[in-house]
């Protein structure tokens, strides 16, 4: 040993094994660490995909610990219509769910219908404080997008009236949308929520016939959310036979209770919604329908569960027909239909839908639905205010090239969903409130990362399937107007909100906790600290976050 | 081995594989990983049944592989506890890692390694390479022959492993013992906790007192380290004798690091292990009755090696043929190496044969080794050179 050793142990003080003398906090391991997980939340792909951004992690979570009154809270923060959009949206939300590549989607309908159905017998909606110096806004259109745009704007403490040609408030939900699909008594009680929110209806003012437009100056900024109600031209020999209706005016009798019983066939002209509810109606008031579709049977338009539902009651889509004539003969109707067949894609990549030469057929029916599609009726816009080919021009802002003009829904863009009607109606009462603050109005851009199923830890999850709704007997769903879905019982829907993987979101499990070999991860104000001081950045936690909730993030290097 | 009979306790039918768990149990082993591998997982089998009736109180821990069925023990064992694992093989040779760390913190881990030839190719049967792989890992290693022994030396592993501080491996043939059954003798319990005192060291981590262990250890520290090491390793030789002797007094069986069989006026003395042993005893038994002058010596210690007690045996008139179940490539049998290195000092180490024989399970009969012998206890062999037996041609 030599002289400069001396100050060291001799081997036998030393004990047998390379063991510290007191703690080892001193030796600040984190610093070895080159990147930090960080708790962050993502977006999950349902709330990314809900065109009114719901936050349904959130709500189904607060739904399993039975939180019923926050759950409701939740939804409506984004859309005052929960009890509506869980029995007719067509629910993005699931098509987009992470839980579909693990087994089934997550039924989120059924999840905002019960909170919805909870809300309105539980609540009491209160009426919101009205700054009177904000000024007030003038909305034309009461349907979902109207609607949506209105309880916004109070929230924000506007003054809102709405102006409604009807003498009920509604728009499409209450005109365009059977019975059978949406209870008047659940619409009823939902547009008295908004009421009760402070929110003004003045009912049979058609804005351009009752008050010219230019009266509503008075107003700091005017919504036109007027839907799209008029019927595509349909103009072939016979057409304004009796006998042929258009399907928007079959449903608004069918919906302000005009049920006449229907004898023999009824033809219904196109692929929409419109036509496939129309078809549906008919057959409750005894009819026997048929579907005809000019396109093929993968191309109709109409949501899914429409088609599967209809296809259930026996009705028949008939693709690739389109009409050419109808005769009178009698009492009955002839309708020729000529056959068609797909032939080369057109630039935008469609087939075309080619006559089959002499490939006619015709039926005898009593009545002829057409339900081609639907435009806005513009005409009582003023001519300075832009439009586009389906409507008004707002370049996706709900603002027009007029200042304090808006729009929003069926009138200004081309997707015809209710959600998307009730989203737009949000955007437009935030592009509002920015052009009332001096801001520029833009348009909303989701800059948040969206969680998508190869993010997840899938080991975590134990397959289940899904709690579905169930349809009411068939003797009563073909021949009344009784609502066809039943909502979930409470316990199914606790269950089925317990499938929600949360995906993006923290929810506590304590993996990240569990896993932390440097015990750097604690529990802090309900969610998690990281010890920067201990952390080596191993990452082990991001891995087996089961949720990408924790994510990596370069070392900030300090200068 | 000495017959006594013993005061308590009850005598069952156990393969080796029960004996083994039934050893951990009367230890009262207080936490226990095991991940499966053929053919050790009839101990995991046997550990699951005790723990799920209650009959043993253990933290039994599922890992996801071998590597891991280790480090939770060495983790376990430095807060103070019991532990035991089983493994075989390829488990074995994932755990190389792990098994270093277990020494270095000193923790006495005591592990059942069912030997099992090692892939490629695949072989679920008996040889030793797995565990003589692992000879210079600072592990005390026993091979044992028969279920009773099995059963008795998990009792010892434990109280010299906590003695002088470091890990124990006890291995026991893949198959013949393993799946064996025996006559097994099953001491009282209370006699056991009165040979095996509970675990106790002033070196464990507490979260009253924290402490870290295994830690970067500079050059001014390694060395010495080290060093304890080697000085646990030679202390154990010394420690075993009395372990030895405390067991017989406790259970009235005598067990040595090495047993040896017809040595007096041998000419010609085999030198073996683990079941191997057994037949090998069986057939100087039957040569001894031709007249032949054959012995054994049966290696139960492999580490640390006990040559000294090797040297006392060994004369120069004598042939030793040393017969390996594994092989080192080129260096030959590694029980031949170690002998020869031990005997070297006195040149006792001439006239030693080196002989590997039996890998993957191939079968070693009594009539093999009187061919052997008859081979190579004289003639044109040279003593040096190292031999393959049962190769075709």
């Amino acid at each position: 040993m030599s002289d400069k050793d001396t100050h060291l142990p001799p081997v036998n003080a030393m004990p047998p094994l390379p063991i510290s003398q007191g703690w080892m906090g001193w030796n600040r391991t984190g610093e070895w660490r080159y990147f930090d997980p960080v708790h962050e939340n993502h977006l999950p792909p349902c709330n990314h995909a809900c065109p009114a951004g719901e936050d349904i992690q959130s709500f189904a979570s607060l739904l399993v610990q039975r939180k019923f009154r926050e759950a409701y809270d939740v939804i409506r923060e984004s859309n005052p219509l929960p009890s509506v959009c869980g029995r007719v949206c067509n629910h993005p939300c699931a098509a987009n769910c992470n839980r579909s590549e693990l087994d089934d989607a997550v039924s989120i309908r059924c999840l905002e219908r019960l909170i919805g159905d909870w809300g309105l017998k539980n609540v009491k909606t209160q009426a919101a404080v009205i700054d009177p110096d904000k000024g007030e806004i003038a909305i034309i259109g009461s349907g979902p997008a109207g609607l949506s745009a209105a309880w916004h704007l109070t929230n924000l403490q506007y003054k809102v009236t709405v102006f409604e040609a009807s003498p009920k408030a509604g728009g499409m939900l209450r005109g365009g949308i059977p019975e059978f699909r949406l209870p008047r008594k659940t619409l009823d009680a939902e547009i008295h929520s908004l009421v009760d929110r402070g929110i003004e209806f003045r009912h049979n003012v058609r804005i351009g016939q009752d008050i010219p437009i230019d009266d509503l100056q008075r107003f700091r900024a005017i919504l036109i959310a007027i839907g799209a109600h008029k019927p595509r031209v349909f103009d072939i020999p016979g057409s304004d036979l009796p006998g042929v209706q258009q399907g928007l005016d079959f449903l608004a009798e069918v919906n302000c209770g005009k049920r006449d019983f229907i004898e023999g066939n009824v033809a219904i002209l196109g692929g929409n919604n419109t036509a496939i509810q129309c078809a549906r109606a008919a057959l409750r008031l005894g009819g026997k329908p048929t579907i005809y579709f000019r396109r093929s049977a993968n191309e109709v338009p109409a949501f899914a569960d429409q088609i599967e539902e209809a296809r259930q009651e026996g009705i028949e889509i008939t693709s690739l027909t389109a009409p050419t004539t109808i005769r009178k003969t009698g009492n009955e109707l002839k309708l020729t239909l000529q056959r068609l067949t797909l032939g080369k894609r057109d630039s935008s990549g469609k087939r075309i839908a080619l006559s089959i030469r002499g490939a006619h057929t015709e039926v005898t029916v009593s009545r002829v639905i057409v339900a081609l599609g639907e435009d806005p009726d513009l005409t009582f816009l003023p001519r300075r205010i832009d439009r586009e080919s389906w409507g008004i021009n707002t370049g996706g802002t709900h603002q027009t090239n007029v200042g304090n003009i808006f729009a929003a829904g069926d009138c200004a863009d081309n997707r015809r969903s209710v959600g998307s009607a009730i989203g737009a109606g949000k955007a437009a009462a935030q592009s509002i409130d920015r052009y009332l603050h001096g801001k520029t109005v833009f348009v909303e851009s989701a800059n948040r990362i969206v969680t998508r199923f190869a993010d997840l830890n899938v080991a975590y999850f134990q397959r289940s399937q899904v709690v579905e709704r169930k349809k009411i007997p068939d003797d009563r769903r073909l021949t009344s107007f009784a609502e066809v879905n039943i909502g979930l019982a409470e316990a199914d829907a606790l269950r089925e909100a317990a499938r929600c993987l949360s995906c993006g979101v923290c929810n506590s499990c304590d993996n990240c906790l569990t896993f932390c070999p440097d015990h750097a991860v604690t529990k802090q104000n309900g969610g998690y600290k990281i010890n920067y001081d201990y952390c080596k950045g191993c990452g082990i936690c991001i891995h087996e976050c089961p949720r990408d909730a924790i994510h990596l993030r370069i070392k900030q290097v300090p200068r | 081995m000495k017959a006594k009979t013993v005061t308590t306790g009850s005598k069952m039918l156990l393969n080796g594989s029960q004996a083994a768990a039934h050893a951990v149990r009367a230890a009262r082993a207080e936490v226990i990983t095991t991940y499966p591998i053929v053919p050790q997982s009839l101990i995991a089998k046997q550990l699951l049944e005790f723990c799920s009736k209650g009959e043993l109180q253990a933290r039994y821990v599922s890992v996801e592989s071998a590597h891991s069925a280790l480090s939770t023990l060495i983790g376990a064992s430095a807060t103070g506890a019991r532990t035991f694992t089983a493994t075989s093989s390829q488990g074995l040779a994932l755990m190389h890692e792990m098994l270093h760390w277990a020494v270095g913190d000193r923790l006495p881990i005591v592990i059942a390694n069912v030997n099992r030839a090692l892939g490629a190719p695949w072989s679920i049967w008996v040889d030793h390479n797995d565990s003589l792989s692992q000879r210079d890992t600072g592990w005390i290693q026993f091979y044992v022959s028969s279920c009773q022994e099995v059963f008795d030396t998990i009792l010892q592993a434990y109280r010299l492993g906590e003695i002088v501080q470091l890990p124990v491996m006890v291995n026991l043939d893949g198959f013949y013992l393993s799946h064996t059954i025996e006559p097994t003798i099953l001491p009282e319990l209370a006699e056991v906790d009165a040979f095996l005192p509970p675990y106790q060291t002033e070196w464990r981590l507490d979260p009253q007192k924290p402490r870290s262990i295994g830690n970067l250890t500079s050059p001014d520290y390694y060395l010495e380290f080290r060093y304890k090491i080697q000085e646990a390793m030679d202390a154990a030789k010394a420690v075993t004798n009395d372990v030895y002797q405390e067991f017989e007094s406790h259970f009235g069986r005598h067990y040595g690091s090495l047993d040896c069989y017809e040595l007096e006026d041998a000419k010609t003395v085999f030198i073996t292990y683990a079941t191997m042993a057994q037949t090998v005893k069986h057939a100087v038994r039957e040569m001894r009755r031709e007249g032949k002058k054959v012995g054994l010596i049966r290696i139960r210690m492999f580490r640390p090696f006990p040559a000294e007690n090797l040297r006392q045996l060994v004369r120069s008139s004598c042939r030793y043929i040393v017969l390996d179940r594994n092989v080192s490539f080129g260096a030959g049998g590694i029980f031949g190496q170690e002998i020869r290195a031990a005997l070297h000092s006195q040149a006792l180490d001439s006239g030693v044969v080196s002989i590997t024989l039996g890998l993957g399970g191939r079968d070693v009969s009594p009539a093999m080794i009187k061919e052997i012998a008859a081979k190579y206890s004289e003639g044109e062999v040279f003593a040096g050179d190292h031999y393959w037996e049962g190769v075709r041609s």
